[in-house]
């Protein structure tokens, strides 16, 4: 299987503290400091002297003999949306727990907003926001109520109305929290996070469990939160999340960041080119189609997925009725389309488009994001 | 928000919280009020010997003879102060554990003695209440008479009503999760509740030396002697009083240094 080796694109800790470094030469893998000044910085990250939000060095947490975290270490910078993407049990919420000062870690140093998070986790909570993978609300209380409990543990807290309001949770501020939906209960759990008006707010995989529409609605909030000039730093399993939300993106597996950087550059340098997916065909095995011109990666994963500068030849290749595999193909399906059923052999669900941020993981870690 | 406000609210959410969910209200409060209706019913008119035992022609050997619900009424009262302190308090608190409420308040600012204050403050409201009931229950249906020493009634009921809930968040500890609270709670202390002897005192010198051990029972003799149930000067036996502030002191060392705020990692 022709994947990257994950240990080239490992971070590696940062040799110094410059802002030059935080800003941009800290990113996992980035081999070409030149390049990368050559493209333009995203508007929003801050240059100069200035710390940023989050800074994590060397970041390790054992649960027995197993390392959730196994030596993380990035920056996020003020106002940026900073993603963790990764599968389940990559370390992701454990990280973000740390950093949170929930947890303890075994080794390494977490700065949130200039302080020590280690040695001063209530000054840190008070200007932080925090949405946990599971909502958790107190049971037999309204939305409202629930606004005003923890408006309350704050030293400074926005009106309870306004946070009401700018979540969109107006007409149900007198229901009880049990009666919410999905959505609801996720948009009065993210209000919860910003009561405080926090300057850096981490969502825990905010959308996991919902249906479409209300994902869409989420992520509306969440764009809504980087306008405000809020720092984010969400988790997600999914890659268009990640895509669409984020300024960064960290890949995230069993416990180290694989790669680390805009989403665009992660797809141009990990998964560039173009990728056809179709189902496995007998006759048609990886090794086949590796010999085909122009195939760059082949991945058989239940689905075969090739990799190609040079989609219009590959296609053909493939689509070739005289091909051994071809028997009964059926090429008026097109792309997406696929499936005459006619018999074996044929290329069936044939798919043809451009690498994601799944591709990327896939490239780094030879397996899929939801595996 | 001073600390102060931050506990007094929480008080109030977790009341509000309690009496808006009924069922578990009555519940809540219906294990010591039923026993006292069925045991009042069943032993009204006879008598009971405390610290002692009957003999063969019905004589009190060795202790004091009053009538029943007079020692039954503050025994009942003194397992309403366990049910709502330690009972319902570890429950309360192993169950929003398990639910990551505990962990997502551990998130914001509040300091933990806030959050503790808070659960325990509502649950000394409600072990209030509950005796409040008993006695009442016991004065009006079986004549029991109300407590003879208010003052020293008052201070037992707050003082192990605090002692109950720090062994209620200390308990948490050997909780591995929700679904095994119950099981945890009850055998931790429904044995001792009999042979502390809550229903009908006994002799039995292994049981007693095992009842003896434990707050339970001295618990229960201080509710006695606070009611006038068994004799004392102003309600008071110093020595019921020390061993609870022992196990308290105790279990608030095990609490301080063991007690989890995060669900136990899947």
């Amino acid at each position: 299987m022709a994947t990257a080796a994950p240990g080239r694109h490992t971070a590696e800790p940062p040799s110094c503290h410059t802002a030059e470094l935080s800003a941009v030469g800290r990113m996992a893998g980035s081999g070409e400091p030149a390049m990368m000044r050559a493209e333009p910085m995203p508007a929003r990250l801050r240059q100069g002297g200035e710390m940023a939000d989050i800074d994590v060095e060397g970041l390790v947490k054992r649960y027995g003999d197993v390392a959730a975290v196994d030596g993380l270490s990035f920056t996020v910078e003020r106002g940026e949306v900073f993603g963790m993407l990764g599968p389940n049990g990559a370390g992701k919420t454990t990280t973000l727990e740390i950093i949170e000062g929930l947890r303890v870690p075994d080794a390494g140093a977490v700065q949130v907003l200039g302080t020590d998070v280690l040695a001063h986790p209530e000054t840190v909570k008070e200007r932080i926001g925090v949405q946990l993978q599971a909502t958790a609300l107190p049971p037999f209380t309204k939305v409202r109520e629930a606004v005003e409990l923890f408006a309350a543990l704050y030293r400074r807290a926005r009106p309870v109305a306004e946070v009401i309001e700018e979540f969109n949770l107006g007409e149900k501020a007198d229901a009880f929290t049990d009666k919410l939906s999905g959505g609801q209960m996720q948009r009065l759990s993210i209000a919860l996070a910003l009561v405080n008006d926090p300057d850096l707010v981490f969502l825990d995989e905010p959308t996991t469990g919902l249906d479409p529409q209300a994902r869409l609605n989420i992520w509306t909030v969440i764009e809504g939160i980087r306008q405000r000039g809020k720092t984010v730093v969400l988790t997600t399993h999914y890659m268009e999340e990640a895509e669409r939300l984020c300024d960064r993106v960290a890949v995230i597996d069993r416990g180290r960041i694989v790669a680390l950087d805009t989403p665009p550059r992660l797809i141009a340098e990990h998964a560039p080119g173009t990728t056809i997916e179709f189902a496995l065909v007998p006759g048609l095995d990886a090794e086949t189609l590796r010999t085909l011109p122009g195939v760059e990666r082949v991945v058989a994963d239940g689905r075969v997925s090739v990799t190609t500068r040079t989609p219009e030849a590959v296609l053909h290749a493939l689509l070739d009725p005289h091909a051994p595999w071809a028997a009964g193909v059926d090429v008026d399906g097109g792309a997406g389309g696929g499936g005459s059923g006619a018999g074996g052999g044929a290329i069936r669900d044939l798919m043809v488009r451009h690498g994601t941020l799944e591709d990327v993981f896939l490239s780094l870690t030879g397996r899929s994001l939801r595996e | 928000m001073s600390d102060l406000s931050i506990s007094l609210r929480q008080v109030r959410a977790e009341q509000r919280g309690f009496w808006r969910n009924p069922t578990a209200a009555f519940f809540g409060f219906a294990f010591p009020i039923m026993f006292l209706l069925i045991f009042g019913t069943i032993f009204k008119g006879d008598m009971e010997c405390l610290d002692g035992a009957f003999g063969s022609r019905g004589q009190c050997v060795g202790g004091v003879l009053v009538p029943y619900n007079t020692f039954f009424v503050p025994a009942m009262a003194a397992w309403g102060v366990i049910t709502t302190c330690y009972v319902n308090l570890a429950m309360h608190l192993s169950i929003r554990r398990d639910a990551g409420l505990l962990k997502r308040l551990r998130g914001t600012p509040m300091p933990p003695a806030a959050m503790v204050v808070g659960v325990v403050g509502s649950a000394l409201v409600t072990a209030v209440i509950l005796v409040a009931l008993t006695s009442a229950v016991g004065h009006f249906l079986y004549a029991a008479p109300w407590p003879v020493h208010w003052l020293a009634t008052a201070v037992t009921v707050m003082l192990g009503g605090v002692v109950f809930c720090v062994l209620g968040m200390a308990i948490t500890v050997v909780i591995p999760n929700a679904d095994a609270a119950i099981a945890v709670i009850n055998i931790s202390y429904l044995p001792l509740l009999f042979i502390s002897g809550f229903f009908f005192s006994f002799r039995n010198t292994v049981f007693n030396d095992i009842a003896n051990v434990f707050p339970i029972y001295w618990f229960k003799e201080a509710m006695l002697t606070a009611y006038g149930a068994k004799p004392s000067s102003g309600g008071w036996d110093g020595e019921d009083l020390l061993v609870l502030l022992a196990w308290g002191a105790a279990a608030l060392l095990v609490a301080l240094r063991f007690f989890r705020w995060m669900p136990r990692r899947a």
